[in-house]
Formats: structure tokens, C-alpha cells, sequence
């Protein structure tokens, strides 16, 4: 980025070019499905009758849990495809297919994958020349229809999935590529198979078309979620009258809205979601992929009539039409291996897509605080006023973040000393405060010979090849760069050593990182990034292995921080190309985002699609990445992202500066309540990020998981939920005075955080709102920890008191959770120095128990109050029992809004007490 | 924070009613501040000092927030909006937010706010007060020496607000010459207008004639080019132009001082690659007048020569949309401008609509650049002759009426620019000083304009004119404003913040750009050095990061 662009050669530029103005996404850098031949092959085939047959007779079981069979194309008969089916445990199936004898290796991703999986035994009911079933699992099964080859998946005997229904099953095997003659040459590169050029970028596709496409349908289901990373709704739309949603991994500049254009991660993973049940499929695939979603009514008059008893428990069988989900699979080369979660409830497909691809780590606690961040803190002085800003603001802080310029000359690992020269003071006077630093740390190496990375890594042959096995060169912030070759095990560990203190100069334990450009960005490439025709380690193509770059980038990052503290410290990393699986070790943000309302209210179903395929830590720039928010706006991101689990304020190097304190003093002070409010709640989130850890659960969650049967919420992304006890309806409209809160589930009770106010479950409300609202209500039966106590960072605050607000519900009763550590390193894996804590209310007692006896954890925090929302009288007395002491906390009544505060009750959070009221 | 009200709490308190946790081994008047030490009675209920709950003294420091203002807790972290109060002997007692009581910081230099904590706080209070008088002593001498300064720079001027108003004569002069000079202006446009009437005639007929041939001329000969162009540029000879081919000519680069990256090739050809028709519409007509052809690969490339500053006036019209822009840029060259009176523009106006004239002529020209130009007859000639020198004269009067006015302005100004509360910044009014950096010098003409000139020669970019004094509201002669300079790509008008410092010399430092195109600078100078300073204390301030 230039920083002086002189006036004249702007208006020459606006001159010869006529341009209206610069504001939005060049969609033509990007590819149509037209543009993408595969996509335009397998976009247009459906025969009336798959091809496809399975040999029954070829069946083999290779162990229990994993059957074999062969795969034929009637049409092409000397082309044999292995299917492979594995019962894996929690309710999940594994189907492979490949071809039997290719030509090529056809790659199979390993990195998303945790270990082993356990497969689990399968249980044969049926079989005949026509079909088997086999059941396992806690009643789900699957119906293996040979002629043609289809497959069909029940959940508690209820038909949920179905494969090839539609006949789109096309393999395309690898061929020779046709003798080239006069005569044929047109005919030669039919549909762009063997070769492909997009704006002047030249696909040379040497092991021609590879393609796979498939339908996986949801019957009965009227919603599906997932496949991230799109700017669009939450519940996917129709693609019937646009592109397929497409998964590529690319930098998009000033991206759209409302699009189905791929962004810079991918995670070829949907879920569908009904009343009864939530269901989820993953195909495991790295290459470029595109996926039709279409919505329809499903005649089961056509249906073959074996299947229709599964329906008959469903209530919309009128007129023998169920609605369905018709989803169409296409991905560029690989092979299909597809996983099924069968549910049935959204908790199980949580945790069964985690079991495969791995959870969330806990992250530090002050990872999950407010972080600032701009392009660029210019240097150490510019770093330290604003440091001092938050500090004079009385706004809390826990990480400063530095961009790219602050390394001399975009050469990452280094620092530019004119204007950071002494980078470690900076980094111990931050840690006084036990602030953290994060810089960042791109994937392409500036082509320099006097740039010790670049010259180690092209000494030994570490920077990725072209086709023609020289290094390949693009453009990105520094001019001429390389890229790293990651896939290599032995580059992948030599750049995770750039990151030891000893390598990466100028670093202390107090500073993290951030992986940028990592899809990879380059200027001048095809889409804005790498080549298809590239070669990667081991001889893949980049066509196979491009969306899982930037995850290897990251996981070597990881590795790095990892080893940096002997494995001691927990890294905190955060990206922004992803693929599944990278949620194992970094978080990520959804990218150059813009200061528009529109943006404010697209971050929602963002992060609730990435929340729901595994990426529970992740978050959007605060005040939008592109241009100036008005005060107004940045106000209201401040206060929806208190609720989102990344918090950070980024902004570009052309805006102005919008430190909190900037935009006077109600302004100033509307920031830091909003900020204040995720310190305040920072004990529950900690607890959510340990349940991710354990059980898969992101702590952002649409509001049906957890009210499954409540069909109104199916489509909601104006509102979201913290765990399964804050409800949040941020107000995300410029000029409004009301907003409608529907509140979700029968019978539920809800309260306002700030007023205690209560309002019924499955009642839409009008809400008054001004400036000071965030909507955020807490659901009766829930008790969530808080911090009430001000500090000026999260891990200052690490022992301080709790206070617990008891929300009861219609029954008196409520529970909830506590966990603490030391909020940065793994003893609470290793030596298990942990506290978990469960608090039930019931029968007028509130009790603290143990849910981890084994674990143990010093602290001195205790529990300086509680709050009890919903409590019907003034009671007359309350007596704490903790071990052999007692004590009467005094308490205050109040009637308005029946609320009793029990006034320092006193007991440390580590002990079992009993409150009893009377 | 919440309010509370406890029910019978003289018979409660009888009970133990905590089982003890937390920090209640209270020094009672923890962090109270001396001047509210009558409000803490040990032997009284505490009222909370915004009067609103009373409570037993026993809750005092107790470690639990009771008073929404956070004055039962003023020893404790228990309140978010308590105040501590730093005792800090030897130095000056501070009061610090009480959240920041025990949080393992040590912010009082008496180490008082981490009694709880095992870290251990050194009492700095005593460094600090040294530190504190040898800034204060340092400070009172610069400001001594400043002021010693500054009246000798004030008695020397001669611009100060007295003499200012001396110069209401010379305006009053200036001011007669003015309208004599408007009259004769007035004479000669009457005269210009007139052989204009004829000349346009002659040449409108003489234009008609020419047309039909020139339009084909230019037509065909343009076409040519282009596909010469064309095929120059296609080295690979696929039809079509790339990124590549045309990064080649650096020549293209409107940036000279960069290398001519792929983004700014990009912005010329509007996509990737363009093939021939694209061409022929959006490109060939803008980079017609700086291509070249690429000399043999074999030798070097010759150094770039920079295209030509695009004619102002040439863009004017174009096309309305860059107004905004085109009013920026005449204000960097033409910085006289902004200074409009409305009264006296009769002049400036025509001035503008002849330039506009001139530049659609110019325009012409461009298109037509190699055929022959129209020859005109004799008789057109020699009007065109008498209407010229017409236009002379008128110019040269108009030159004169403008230099006159300017003058007029400047003085104007000049009398009521705010020159300080003492008018004591009037010395330095239009004076100029520089700052010298890496890349470039900062120059700021005080009162007047701050400019960015690139050392590497070539352009000067107006990052401000004078604005306004916008300091503090205590203090707001503390700095300067100078705003609405050249627009930044993608971003607003530069502008900069001056701010004054004491300073024996009188020189800018530290230069900075917090935000894109929004620039800090710092001016030493001995006028801002106050005589109050150097003759009492100062007042002290809490030492933060």
C-alpha cells in the first residue's frame, strides 16, 4: 500500500478509467461456475437414471464396521470404483469412494482428521441382490440400494439422508489424455478438461478432468446450515437462481454481501436441522468445491413405496409431500469421503462432527478478552499512548496488536528498528499490566537476498514449485515473493523454529501471532492466488491440496508457539484462511470486512455458520475493516461483539483513527460499558470455551440448539446465544427506538440482564431501545458466573470474586457451571490444576458441587455475591453451610422485580457450600 | 452498582454473616482521601457520599461494593467507580481508580495500593519528587529563557497588531488603485469582447470548412496508431494485452517514485488483459501520449521519463464528477483562490471561463496531434491578430488587478489572523519553517499553509491551510489547525495539528501521521514559553505507563 499517493495520479486514474467509484468486491477476478469447467460439467448432468451400480456379490467385510464393495458405471464398464462404509461411534458414518485401479493417486486429505477413528460394530439386517441394511449405532441405520447405487440413512427409524437419490453421482475417473491430432484438437479440451484459462491465467490441468460430484439430500428437513466461509444468510438460500455456493480458498477484496462467492476459508460441511432432528454431512475434501442448495416438495407417490412407513410419524404428509433439501456436491479432484452424524439432537452433532475433525482448545482466558488492533500502531510511542488511552479511559485492554509495518519491509520475523527498537521493554511493560502482543505473520517471503529467511529457504529448496519445477514467484505486500511449501514435513517444521525466541528476534513470552494472506493472497495470481497447475510436496497439485494451505500455515505456526514454551504455554494464534480441522489451533475472524450496517448484521449468521462447524472461536472486526463507521455504528458493533466470542477492534491503514476514546465522552462511554460487560461475564464464557473443549459445543449458538422443537428460530440470525443461558438480540439498524424479541421455548422464563425484567417464553416482545441497549436476557433455570468487580485486564482479574446470578425458572430451579485454571498454560491438562464446579438450585437450596474431584486448583476467589432472579418473597432468613462453618449473609428483597441479593456469602469457589433460604 | 437496603440490620449483625473469605482485614481509613477523612467515622453509620444509603461503619473497606458512587470501598478492589487515595509521602498524594487497588501493579509510588498482594512495590515517591523538581527547575528555566526571548523577538517585529493597523493606510491605498484598475479592466474587455465578436466569426467559417477533412484525417490516423500500438504491445502475439506486456513500459507508470507494480498496470488496463477492441475504447486515447516503443531487449532500459502533470485546466473539462478534485488541485496551484472575494471576482470568473475556452482548444489539439493544423485565411488572420493582442492587454491588466487584490487580501488577513491572546504569535505570522525527515521536509508558513515536499524531487502536496487555534478548551492556543489540503487517495483532505511547545529556537519536531493523511507536528518556539511558568510551580500530574 502506498502512503503517499499524490493527487494528480488520482485523478489520471479516475480519468482514463472513468470509475465511478471504488467500493466493492471486482467479481470478475473470481470465477463463475460457468468459468470453472469442472463445475460447469458436473453442474449440468443428471441423467434420468444413475449409471452407478454396486456388485453385491463383491462385498466384503474387512473387519466389523468396515464393509467393501465394487462400484461400477454401467457406461464405462472397465472402470472400477471401490465404496468403502465404516460405523464409526457417536452415531457417524464413513463412506469412501475411489476408484479402484487410478491411473493417478487421487489425494486423500489426512490433516482434519484427529487420529484413529473407532469404528464400531455394524449390524447386519437385510441383505439380498438388491439392497442391505445394516444398523448401528443408537438406532440409526443405513439402506444400501444397489441398482443403481443409492444410499439411504435413518435416525431413529426416520429417513434422513439419502445419496444419488437424484442420480447426480459422476465420477471422473482419470484418464489418458487423448492423442492430439488436427482434426480432434477441439474436441481434445471438450468442457475444459485438459486445459483452462481465466483472465489470461493459464491452467495447464496435465492429469485433465478429476472431478466428483454427488447429491446428498435431507428429506423432511426445510433448513440446512454450514459450509463456511460465505457472507450470506444463515440458513443456506436456494442457488437455483445463482452460483452454487462455492469453497476456495481466496483473499477477496472489499467483499459482498448476500453472495454465495467463496471467502477465505472452507469447510465442506452442512448441517440440516427439523423438530426432530439435526443430521450433519462432511465431505472430507481439499480441492475447490461448489455446492447447489435447493429446496423442494418431495412426492412420495414417486418415492419407491418401501420407504414411506418412515414418514409416517411426520405431521406434513398431507397430499404424500414432505418437504426436502436436494444438495448438489461438486468438488474439482479427491475422492468422496463423505461423513454422516446422525444426530439426532444438535448437542450430538456437535459432538460428533468434533470427534472427527477435533474441538476448540480452551484458549487463554485473555484470548477470549478485548483485543486493539489497527493497520498500523506506527511505533513504540504510537503503542504506548494508546495503551495509555485505555488506561486514562479506565477501558479494559488485554491485547495490542501490531500489522504489517511494523517489520522492516514486510519481511516477517523482523522488526523495523526505527520504529520499534526495542520491541522487548515494550513487550515486558505491556506484560506489567499481563497484556499480551500479537504480531503478525504472512506466508509469503519477500524475494531478497539480504533477508536471512529467503536465502535459508532457497538455499534448501523450501519455497513452493510451479509445474516446471522452479520456484514459483507472485506478488504480495513486499513485491516479489515466495511461498512457503508447507506440505513439506521438513518445512514445516523448520518455519515453526522461526518462532523460537533464539530465531524470531526481538520476542518475548508475551508475544503471540497472527497468520494473514495465508489462502494464499498473491496479487498477480489466478483469483488472487496460487496457480492450479502448481506442484505440491509429494507431487499434488495445488487444484488437490489449495484449501488446506493456510491451515498448515497456522498448524505450523502452532507448533512453533507450542515448542517456544516446551509445550507449557497454550499458543494463541489467529487466521484467516481455515479449512476443518484448523480450529484445533488457531481461531479465526471473518476478514476485510466494511464500516456498513449491512456488514454489522451479516457478522451474525457469519459466525453462527462457522460456530456450528466447529469454529467456536471466531469473530468479525469491530467497526468494519474498510472505511470510517459513524460513532453510532461502532458503538453498536462494540456492544453485539461483547457477545461474540473473538473480540477485536481492527480498522484499515486509510481510516481514521477510532480508538474508543475518539468520538467524545457518551461515546466513550457506551464503549466501555460494552467492553466491561464481556469482562463482567468473562467467567462464563471461560466455562463455555472448557465445554467446547470437552464436549464440542460452541459457545455462540443459534437459538435452536437450545430449543430444537421451536420452529419459529429455524431461520433467526438477528439474535444468537451464549451458551444455553444469554440470549442476545443486538440492535444492528441505525436509527430504531424498538426492536422485536421473540423469546424462545414454551414455558421458559427469561430476565433482562440489566433490569431483571421477565418475560415469558414463545412471546415476541417490542423492546424499547436507546443507545445504552444490548438486549441480552439470561433464561430462567440458568446460573451463570460473573465478574462485577472492574479491572484493566482479564488475567489481572484471574482471582477475583464471583458473583453468581441465579436465574430461576417456572419450577424455582436453576444450574450452571464454573471453571477456572491459571488462564494460560496446559497444567490444567497435565497436572490437572483445574476447578469445575456445578450450582443447583432446587427446593430453595443452592448448592456447589464438584463435577471434577480429581482436579484441584489454587485460588483465593470466592463468592462475594449472589444474585437470585425470579425468587417469589422476601425471605426471612439465609444460612451458608461450607465444611463445619456457617454464616447468615444478609440479603435484600427486592419486590419489584423479585429479586433477592445475598449480600457476601463468602465462600471460596474451590469448596462445597450449601445456601439454604427460609 | 446495585442499591441496597438491608432489613434489620442491627439484629443481623449480631451473626457472623460471611463465612471469611476476602479482604476484611481492613486498615479501617484505607484509601480515604485526607479531605473527606471527616466523612469516615469509625463510631457513626456511613452515608455513601452521593447520600444514597446509609450503612454500618463495619462495611466501610469490608470488601463489598454497597454505595453506587464506590465510596464505602475506597481501600478495596470491591467497586468499580471507587477512588484510592495514594498517601505518596515525599511526593504529591494522587487518587487512583480503587479497581486498581491490589491488582498486582504499583501504582502508587508509595506502594500503597498493593497491600494485599505479594508483589513487592518499591517506594519511588522520593525519586519521583527529585525527578518532579529537576523537571519543574528545568522547566521554569526554559520557560525563563524563553520569555527573555520572546520579548526580544517581539520588540523587533514589526508586524505585531499595532503595526498591523498602521497598514490600514497602505490598504486604503491599495484599496484606490483597485478600483481605477477595475475600470481600465472593464474598458478592456468591452474592447476584447468586441474584435472577439469578429475573429469568432471568421474562424467559425474558416472551422466549418476545415471539419469533414480534419474528422477523417483524425479518424484514420488514429486507427492506425492504435493498431500499431497494439501489436507493439502484444509480444506474445494471443491478441490480447496483458499485465505483463504492458508492465513493460514503464514509461506508463503515473507513479514514478514507486516501481510500476502490477496493481498500478492493473488500474490502466481495468483487468487482467484486454484484447483489441477493449483496447481501441478504453485505453489506447490515455496512454497514446507517454507510450513508447520498448527498445531492444538486448540493452538496457532507459530511465522512464515521467508523463507530464495532466494540464488542469485540459481536465476541467472532462467530466463534472472530479470538481471536488480539480477545486483541490487549483488550490494547490492557485492557492490565491481561496481567497474570493465575492464582490471582486468579475475578473477571476472570466478568467476561468477563458481558460476553459483555452482548454477545450487544447483538447482539440491533442486529438488531432500529427495532422496539419487548419491554415487559416489572411483576413482571419489578422483578426485574429487584433483580437489577440486585445486579449493581452486585458490579460495584463488582469494580472495587475490580481496582484493588487491579493495583496489587498493578504494584508486583510493578515490584520485579523488571532495572533495568540497577547498577539504574541504575530512575529511568526508567513513565516516559514522546516522539518526534515527521512523522505520528505515539512513546511509550514505559519498562518498560512503546510506542505509536504519529496526529497526525491518533484512534488510539493498541501497537507493544510490555516484553520483555526484548536487547543484544548482551557488551553486553546496550544495548537493549530490547518486543514482541508490535497485529498488523499481512498481517504479524506490531509490536514495537520501543530502543537506550540516552549523552545529556546524556534523548530518543528516529530513529525508524525497517527491516521492516513492526518498529520502531528511539534513547533518549539519561545513564544509559547509563559512568564508564569518561569516565575511559579507547576501543578502535578498522575505518572501513567
Amino acid at each position: 500500500m502506498k502512503r503517499f499517493i499524490h493527487l494528480t495520479y488520482f485523478i489520471f486514474i479516475l480519468f482514463i478509467l472513468n470509475i465511478p467509484s471504488i467500493e466493492n468486491v471486482d467479481r470478475s477476478n473470481f470465477k463463475t461456475c460457468e468459468q470453472s469447467s469442472f463445475c460447469r460439467r458436473q453442474r449440468k448432468y443428471k441423467p434420468d437414471i444413475s449409471p452407478y451400480e454396486i456388485d453385491l456379490n463383491s462385498t466384503k467385510i474387512i473387519k466389523n464396521g468396515h464393509l467393501r464393495f465394487l462400484l461400477l458405471n454401467t457406461l464405462k464398464s472397465h472402470i472400477k470404483f471401490k465404496l468403502e462404509i465404516f460405523t464409526l461411534e457417536h452415531n457417524s458414518l464413513r463412506i469412501k469412494i475411489n476408484e479402484l485401479n487410478p491411473i493417478r493417486k487421487r489425494y486423500e486429505v489426512k490433516y482434519s482428521l484427529v487420529g484413529e477413528l473407532k469404528l464400531v460394530n455394524m449390524n447386519i439386517t437385510k441383505s439380498d441382490e438388491k439392497q442391505i441394511e445394516v444398523n448401528f449405532g443408537e438406532r440409526t441405520k443405513f439402506l444400501l440400494n444397489a441398482k443403481p447405487f443409492r444410499l439411504d440413512l435413518f435416525t431413529n427409524d426416520i429417513f434422513v439422508m439419502s445419496v444419488n437419490s437424484n442420480n447426480m453421482f459422476n465420477f471422473e475417473y482419470y484418464r489418458k489424455k487423448p492423442e492430439s491430432n488436427k482434426t480432434a484438437t477441439n474436441n481434445n479440451n471438450e468442457d475444459g478438461m485438459w486445459e483452462e484459462t481465466f483472465k489470461n491465467h493459464h491452467d495447464s490441468k496435465p492429469y485433465g478432468p478429476s472431478s466428483i460430484g454427488v447429491d446428498v439430500n435431507f428429506l423432511n428437513f426445510e433448513n440446512v446450515y454450514g459450509i463456511p466461509e460465505h457472507a450470506d444468510a444463515f440458513s443456506l438460500r436456494s442457488t437455483h437462481d445463482s452460483d452454487p455456493y462455492r469453497l476456495f480458498n481466496v483473499d477477496v477484496f472489499e467483499y459482498d454481501i448476500l453472495n454465495p462467492m467463496a471467502l477465505y476459508g472452507s469447510v465442506p460441511y452442512m448441517l440440516a436441522h427439523n423438530e426432530h432432528t439435526t443430521v450433519g454431512f462432511f465431505w472430507l475434501n481439499s480441492a475447490e468445491g461448489w455446492i447447489d442448495v435447493n429446496y423442494n416438495k418431495l412426492s412420495l407417490k414417486n418415492f419407491f413405496s418401501t420407504n414411506t412407513n418412515f414418514f409416517a410419524t411426520q405431521s406434513n404428509t398431507k397430499n404424500n409431500e414432505i418437504p426436502e433439501v436436494t444438495t448438489h456436491w461438486m468438488f474439482e479432484s479427491g475422492i468422496f469421503d463423505g461423513f454422516f452424524f446422525m444426530g439426532p439432537t444438535p448437542r450430538d452433532i456437535f459432538k460428533q462432527y468434533t470427534v472427527i475433525t477435533g474441538s476448540v482448545p480452551l484458549p487463554p482466558l485473555w484470548a477470549i478478552a478485548y483485543h486493539q488492533c489497527r493497520w498500523n500502531y506506527i511505533d513504540e510511542d504510537d503503542v504506548r499512548n494508546v495503551l495509555n488511552g485505555f488506561e486514562h479511559h479506565r477501558i479494559p485492554l488485554d491485547v495490542i496488536w501490531l500489522d504489517i509495518e511494523h517489520t522492516n519491509g514486510k519481511r516477517y520475523f523482523t522488526w523495523d528498528i526505527s520504529k520499534f527498537p526495542n520491541p522487548e521493554k515494550l513487550q515486558d511493560d505491556i506484560a506489567i499490566y499481563r497484556r499480551k502482543i500479537i504480531t503478525v505473520s504472512d506466508p509469503h517471503i519477500k524475494k531478497d537476498d539480504g533477508y536471512q529467511i529467503y536465502n535459508e529457504a532457497k538455499t534448501r529448496g523450501y519455497f513452493v514449485k510451479t509445474k516446471d519445477g522452479q520456484d514459483y514467484e507472485g506478488s504480495c505486500w513486499p513485491g516479489s515473493s515466495m511461498w512457503l511449501e508447507f506440505f513439506n514435513p521438513d518445512i514445516f517444521k523448520w518455519y515453526s523454529q522461526r518462532y523460537l525466541f533464539e530465531n524470531y528476534k526481538g520476542t518475548t513470552g508475551n508475544l503471540f501471532l497472527w497468520n494473514d494472506m495465508n489462502e494464499p493472497s498473491v496479487f498477480n495470481g489466478p483469483e488472487i492466488t496460487f496457480p492450479k497447475d502448481i506442484v505440491h510436496y509429494g507431487g499434488w497439485e495445488d487444484r488437490e491440496v489449495h484449501n488446506l494451505y493456510g491451515m498448515l500455515h497456522h498448524m505450523s505456526t502452532f507448533q512453533g508457539l507450542l515448542n517456544r514454551s516446551n509445550g507449557h504455554i497454550r499458543p494463541f494464534i489467529l487466521t484467516r484462511s481455515f479449512f476443518a480441522g484448523s480450529q484445533r489451533t488457531a481461531a479465526i475472524w471473518t476478514g476485510d470486512n466494511s464500516a456498513q450496517w449491512s456488514h454489522l448484521k451479516i457478522t451474525i449468521p457469519m459466525l453462527l455458520s462457522l460456530s456450528i462447524t466447529g469454529f467456536g472461536f471466531s469473530g468479525a472486526d469491530v467497526g468494519g475493516f474498510f472505511n470510517n463507521p459513524d460513532p453510532k455504528l461502532l458503538v453498536r458493533w462494540y456492544q453485539m461483539a461483547a457477545y461474540q466470542p473473538f473480540y477485536r477492534e481492527h480498522a484499515h491503514i486509510d481510516t481514521a483513527r477510532r480508538e474508543p476514546w475518539l468520538f467524545g465522552d457518551d461515546n466513550t462511554r457506551l464503549i466501555r460499558q460494552a467492553i466491561e460487560q464481556r469482562y463482567s461475564y468473562l467467567p462464563y464464557w471461560y466455562t463455555l470455551f472448557y465445554k467446547q473443549e470437552r464436549q464440542g459445543i460452541p459457545p455462540m449458538l443459534p437459538l435452536w440448539a437450545n430449543f430444537p422443537k421451536d420452529k419459529k428460530i429455524f431461520k433467526s440470525e438477528d439474535s444468537f446465544m451464549i451458551g444455553n443461558g444469554l440470549l442476545v438480540y443486538p440492535v444492528i439498524e441505525a436509527d430504531i427506538n424498538q426492536i422485536s424479541v421473540y423469546f424462545p421455548g414454551e414455558n421458559t422464563v427469561w430476565y433482562d440482564i440489566q433490569t431483571y425484567t421477565q418475560y415469558n417464553g414463545s412471546e415476541t416482545v417490542l423492546i424499547n431501545v436507546d443507545m445504552e441497549s444490548i438486549p441480552v436476557y439470561q433464561l430462567g433455570g440458568v446460573i451463570i458466573p460473573r465478574r462485577l468487580r472492574k479491572r484493566r485486564s482479564s488475567m489481572i482479574a484471574l482471582h477475583d470474586p464471583i458473583t453468581l446470578v441465579v436465574a430461576l425458572d417456572r419450577n424455582y430451579e436453576a444450574k450452571g457451571e464454573l471453571y477456572m485454571d491459571d488462564g494460560y498454560t496446559y497444567d490444567y491438562r497435565r497436572k490437572r490444576e483445574l476447578i469445575y464446579r456445578r450450582f443447583t438450585f432446587k427446593n430453595n437450596e443452592l448448592r456447589s458441587t464438584s463435577l471434577d474431584t480429581t482436579a484441584k486448583f489454587h485460588t483465593d476467589a470466592w463468592i462475594e455475591r449472589i444474585i437470585i432472579l425470579g425468587y417469589p418473597e422476601n425471605p426471612s432468613r439465609v444460612i451458608i453451610n461450607s465444611g463445619d462453618k456457617q454464616a447468615t449473609p444478609l440479603h435484600n428483597y427486592q419486590e419489584a422485580s423479585h429479586t433477592l441479593i445475598i449480600r457476601r456469602p463468602g465462600p471460596s469457589v474451590t469448596s462445597d457450600w450449601t445456601l439454604s433460604i427460609s | 452498582m446495585m442499591f441496597l437496603f438491608y432489613v434489620n440490620l442491627a439484629t443481623i449483625l449480631c451473626f457472623f454473616t460471611s463465612i471469611s473469605n476476602g479482604n476484611i482485614q481492613q486498615t479501617v481509613l484505607r484509601g480515604v482521601q485526607t479531605s473527606l477523612l471527616s466523612m469516615y467515622i469509625p463510631s457513626k453509620p456511613f452515608t455513601c457520599l452521593d447520600g444514597s444509603l446509609t450503612i454500618p461503619f463495619e462495611f466501610v473497606n469490608d470488601d463489598y461494593c454497597d454505595c453506587q458512587d464506590g465510596s464505602d470501598e475506597p481501600g478495596t478492589s470491591a467497586c468499580p467507580n471507587g477512588q484510592f487515595f495514594c498517601e505518596n509521602k515525599g511526593y504529591f498524594g494522587t487518587l487512583i481508580p480503587s479497581h486498581f487497588v491490589g491488582d498486582g501493579v504499583c501504582d502508587c509510588c508509595d506502594g500503597s495500593d498493593e497491600y494485599e498482594t505479594i508483589i513487592v512495590c518499591n517506594n519511588t515517591c522520593f525519586e519521583l519528587a527529585q525527578k518532579f523538581q529537576a523537571s519543574r527547575d528545568a522547566q521554569r528555566a526554559l520557560h525563563a529563557a524563553g520569555v527573555e526571548k520572546k520579548k526580544q523577538i517581539l520588540a523587533s517585529t514589526t508586524t505585531n497588531k499595532f503595526g498591523r493597523q498602521f497598514s490600514q493606510k497602505h490598504l486604503d491605498e491599495l484599496e484606490q488603485d483597485l478600483k481605477i484598475l477595475e475600470k481600465e479592466l472593464k474598458e478592456k474587455e468591452e474592447l476584447k469582447r468586441q474584435v472577439e465578436i469578429l475573429e469568432n466569426a471568421a474562424k467559425e467559417k474558416h472551422k466549418k470548412l476545415c471539419e469533414e477533412k480534419r474528422t477523417m484525417q483524425d479518424v484514420s490516423l488514429r486507427n492506425n496508431q492504435m493498431h500499431e500500438m497494439f501489436a507493439d504491445l502484444d509480444t506474445n502475439g494471443d491478441s490480447l494485452i496483458s499485465i505483463d506486456e504492458l508492465q513493460k513500459h514503464t514509461e506508463l507508470d503515473t507513479n514514478q517514485q514507486n516501481e510500476f507494480t502490477i496493481e498500478e498496470v492493473r488500474s490502466i488496463l481495468g483487468s487482467d488483459s484486454v484484447n483489441l477492441n477493449e483496447f481501441n475504447t478504453t485505453i489506447f486515447d490515455q496512454i497514446s501520449n507517454s507510450y513508447r516503443q520498448l527498445p531492444e531487449p538486448t540493452r538496457p532500459t532507459p530511465e522512464p521519463t515521467p508523463l507530464p502533470e495532466p494540464s488542469i485546466d485540459s481536465m476541467t473539462t472532462q467530466s463534472p464528477s472530479l470538481e471536488t478534485f480539480i477545486d483541490e488541485e487549483d488550490l494547490t496551484t492557485h492557492t490565491r483562490s481561496s481567497y474570493k472575494y465575492e464582490d471582486e471576482d468579475d475578473y477571476e470568473e472570466d478568467h476561468h471561463r477563458e481558460s476553459k475556452t483555452l482548454a477545450t482548444s487544447i483538447e482539440h489539439e491533442k486529438h488531432i496531434h500529427d495532422s496539419v493544423a487548419p491554415e487559416y485565411d489572411d483576413e482571419t488572420k489578422k483578426l485574429m491578430e487584433i483580437a489577440e493582442e486585445a486579449r493581452n492587454r486585458y490579460h495584463e491588466i488582469g494580472e495587475k488587478f490580481l496582484s493588487i487584490k491579493h495583496q489587498i487580501e493578504d494584508l486583510k488577513k493578515q490584520s485579523t489572523v488571532d495572533a495568540g491572546p497577547h498577539d504574541e504569535y504575530s512575529p511568526i505570522i508567513d513565516q516559514c519553517f522546516d522539518y526534515e525527515e527521512r523522505e520528505y521536509t515539512y513546511r509550514i508558513c505559519m498562518f498560512k499553509t503546510a506542505k509536504q515536499i519529496s526529497k526525491g524531487g518533484g512534488s510539493e502536496v498541501i497537507i493544510g491551510y490555516w484553520d483555526s487555534w484548536c487547543g484544548p478548551k482551557d488551553n486553546k492556543y496550544l495548537k493549530m489547525k490547518y486543514s482541508n489540503g490535497a485529498t488523499c487517495w481512498n481517504g479524506p483532505p490531509r490536514s495537520l495539528i501543530v502543537t506550540l511547545q516552549c523552545g529556546i529556537e524556534q523548530k518543528l519536531t516529530d513529525v508524525r501521521e497517527p491516521s492516513r493523511c492526518e498529520y502531528t507536528i511539534i513547533f518549539e518556539t519561545p513564544l509559547a514559553c509563559d512568564e508564569n511558568i518561569a516565575t511559579t510551580s507547576l501543578h502535578s500530574d498522575h505518572v501513567e505507563f
